[in-house]
């Protein structure tokens, strides 16, 4: 499983390799703080750094690139913590349960709790890779579309999970959702919902989207109120606290354990990322606890589900970048830019032929792992502070801020536009209790589910023998339906036993 | 809530529910007449439907039962407290103002009047607070856009300044 010989080799490349060392700590940092903007992407900033690698050894530049990564995986929690503005949609998921905690003056526990997820995500999806960067090699080359439409589906499945207070509600945010996600070009070719304009022929830019629903929406609530927390005593920044957060992660290890299997696996899946991830390791972490309805409302456990699911899904994507020279999402896409920079190909050829440089990437991210955490406590500290801002500061402040993110994203008023009229939408949601994460999910998913779906339409000519003929496909579809049927049957089957409890007469 | 606001409240939920409808009913119109093929329609057609059953759904349900669900009634707790809807309405008719004259008079005035403008309906009274934070977070978000942008920036003054450099 692994090459002693390789590994070696790697120990050597590092030892000669000062640079790369040396590039850790800017990178994640730089990473923490970019992901902490509302707006700027990881991928943004690896697109942003990508010529400052021209002039570096191939080592040390994908060092530096995985670092940007590592430390905006996490940075995009924060502002989804502290404002409900997710970063990315790698954070939507993190923001269900780690705003409301803000809002309770929890905010230092929920940043701890997701630092220890992301940095023990992080390691867990890397000691994965090291280990089975091979065979993870062979086995996603197995995938084809129905693999991947069973993928989204389970993501879909977060739409039902996700219900407010109203399933009727929740299920057409969701649709509405979805019917957004698939504007623009549709896979035969056909031009839907664009109103005529060519900017959205792409398809509705879904990080305007979602900063609008999530955080616009939820600032015009906040206006008339005084700070995010409202009890002044609640209203201070600890790393004692922070550092309590940490501990109480590793009281749930298997929903850390959970994430890094759906993150280091799903991960793994070219198109997927760390969005569908993050949602993923949530709605499975909900849907398998004994109180799935204190999800939303502030539940440690769905802050440390979500970043353990994101922040694993970079080691996922890496085994598919080395191993099949894939891209799993926008940020491996920007470092695929970066091999091809250094005239270096990867897939089968470049791990059979170089696996020293391999595993001295792999061995390089450990040390973004600690690099990150140790780093994490003192950036996250700071960054906690906004809580002591008064709303009507950061309300102005904040949206000025995500408008100048929007229009980042390709530099024309369509981002801007896009946030204002879903920070619109989101807010009537709100105000009615439409379900804002499902209608989410939706929007992330409408176009991949689209597009997976008249895949498997053409391939299999519509016959759902070609699904049960693929055994990767029959088990996620027995997965699936297992994980969605499993909690209601078993919960029906003990209800079955009991007997029932008379009312006490005049109630 | 009072007889009164719970009946404007859900006046409003049925407006807001028929303008979703509307559009479900739009997309799907647009998306048929776009390509009435299978393909095109896999998706699409069953979730408009779908979308369009929810809501003559929430819309007799609203009707019939009103607009709110207690918490005891739904099992999850009500949402945590928020501003008053007046406030709301003042800072979106000045988010979608601000975005509107990004184009017209740039990024740069546009931004410090709108910091000024909800900074001083929001309660700030000192005059220097609210110049000294204007212009510091639109010097600041404008250069900053400047400096890392490859797109150009709309501007008024800052733009010209940041060339001269």
């Amino acid at each position: 499983m692994i090459d002693f010989h390789a590994l070696q080799s790697a120990f050597g490349i590092l030892s000669s390799s000062n640079l790369a060392w040396l590039l850790v700590v800017p990178g994640v940092v730089l990473g923490m703080l970019g992901g902490a903007l509302p707006g700027v992407s990881g991928a943004l900033i690896l697109a942003l750094v990508l010529p400052l690698t021209l002039r570096m050894d191939f080592l040390p530049a994908l060092v530096f690139l995985t670092a940007i990564h590592t430390g905006s995986l996490f940075g995009v929690a924060v502002p989804a913590i502290l404002m409900n503005v997710p970063g990315s949609a790698a954070a939507v998921a993190t923001s269900f349960d780690g705003y409301p905690m803000s809002r309770r003056g929890e905010h230092n526990i929920a940043l701890g709790l997701a630092l220890s997820a992301s940095v023990l995500g992080h390691l867990g999806a890397y000691i994965l890779l090291f280990l089975w960067i091979e065979p993870i090699s062979h086995a996603v080359l197995k995938l084809g579309p129905p693999e991947m439409l069973l993928i989204m589906l389970w993501g879909l499945t977060l739409i039902a999970a996700l219900r407010g207070k109203h399933m009727s509600r929740s299920l057409l945010a969701g649709a509405i959702g979805i019917l957004i996600g698939t504007i623009g070009l549709s896979p035969g070719g056909a031009i839907r919902g664009t109103l005529g304009f060519p900017a959205l022929l792409d398809g509705v830019p879904v990080i305007s989207a979602l900063i609008g629903l999530f955080a616009a929406g939820e600032l015009f609530n906040l206006a008339g109120t005084k700070f995010l927390v409202d009890a002044a005593e609640h209203r201070h920044v600890r790393i004692g606290e922070i550092v309590r957060g940490m501990l109480q992660a590793l009281r749930y290890p298997f929903v850390i354990l959970r994430g890094l299997a759906i993150g280091s696996t799903i991960g793994g899946l070219p198109g997927v990322g760390a969005s569908v991830c993050n949602l993923i390791s949530y709605v499975e972490t909900r849907r398998t606890d004994k109180h799935p309805e204190t999800y939303g409302t502030g539940n440690p456990k769905g802050v440390v589900a979500a970043e353990a699911g994101n922040a694993s899904s970079e080691g996922g994507s890496m085994a598919t970048l080395l191993a099949l020279g894939i891209p799993g999402g926008a940020s491996s896409a920007v470092m695929l830019a970066a091999f091809a920079l250094h005239n270096i190909n990867g897939g089968p050829q470049f791990i059979s032929k170089s696996k020293d440089v391999v595993y001295a990437i792999i061995m390089t991210n450990f040390a973004n792992g600690v690099v990150l955490l140790v780093l994490g406590i003192l950036l996250t500290g700071l960054m906690a502070n906004i809580v002591r801002i008064p709303v009507r500061i950061l309300i102005p402040a904040i949206l000025a801020l995500a408008t100048f993110g929007a229009y980042s994203f390709d530099g024309s008023m369509v981002g801007p536009i896009t946030m204002a009229v879903f920070a619109v939408l989101g807010w009537f949601m709100r105000r009615h209790d439409y379900s804002i994460p499902a209608c989410a999910v939706g929007l992330i998913l409408g176009k991949n589910i689209e597009g997976a779906l008249i895949n498997c339409f053409q391939i299999s000519g519509g016959t759902i023998g070609y699904f049960l003929g693929r055994p990767i496909a029959l088990t996620l579809l027995v997965l699936l339906v297992g994980s969605i049927v499993y909690r209601p049957t078993m919960q029906r089957l003990r209800a079955w036993g009991k007997p029932v409890e008379k009312e006490p007469v005049g109630c | 809530m009072t007889p009164e606001s719970d009946r404007a409240s859900r006046y409003e939920h049925l407006g807001f529910v028929a303008v979703l409808g509307a559009f479900v009913g739009w997309y799907l119109w647009g998306s048929v007449a776009a390509s009435p093929t299978f393909e095109n329609l896999l998706l699409v057609g069953p979730v408009a439907v779908l979308g369009l059953v929810l809501v003559v759904f929430i819309i007799a349900q609203t009707l019939l039962r009103g607009n709110r669900v207690t918490e005891a009634e739904s099992g999850i707790p009500d949402r945590m407290p928020v501003g008053r809807t007046r406030d709301a309405i003042a800072v979106i008719i000045a988010f979608v103002l601000f975005v509107a004259a990004l184009p017209v008079i740039g990024f740069d005035l546009s931004t410090l009047f709108f910091i000024a403008a909800i900074l001083i309906y929001l309660g700030e009274r000192r005059a220097v607070w609210v110049a000294g934070l204007s212009l510091a977070i639109a010097v600041g978000l404008t250069v900053g856009a400047l400096a890392t942008l490859t797109y150009p920036l709309p501007t008024a003054i800052l733009g010209r300044l940041w060339g001269l450099l």
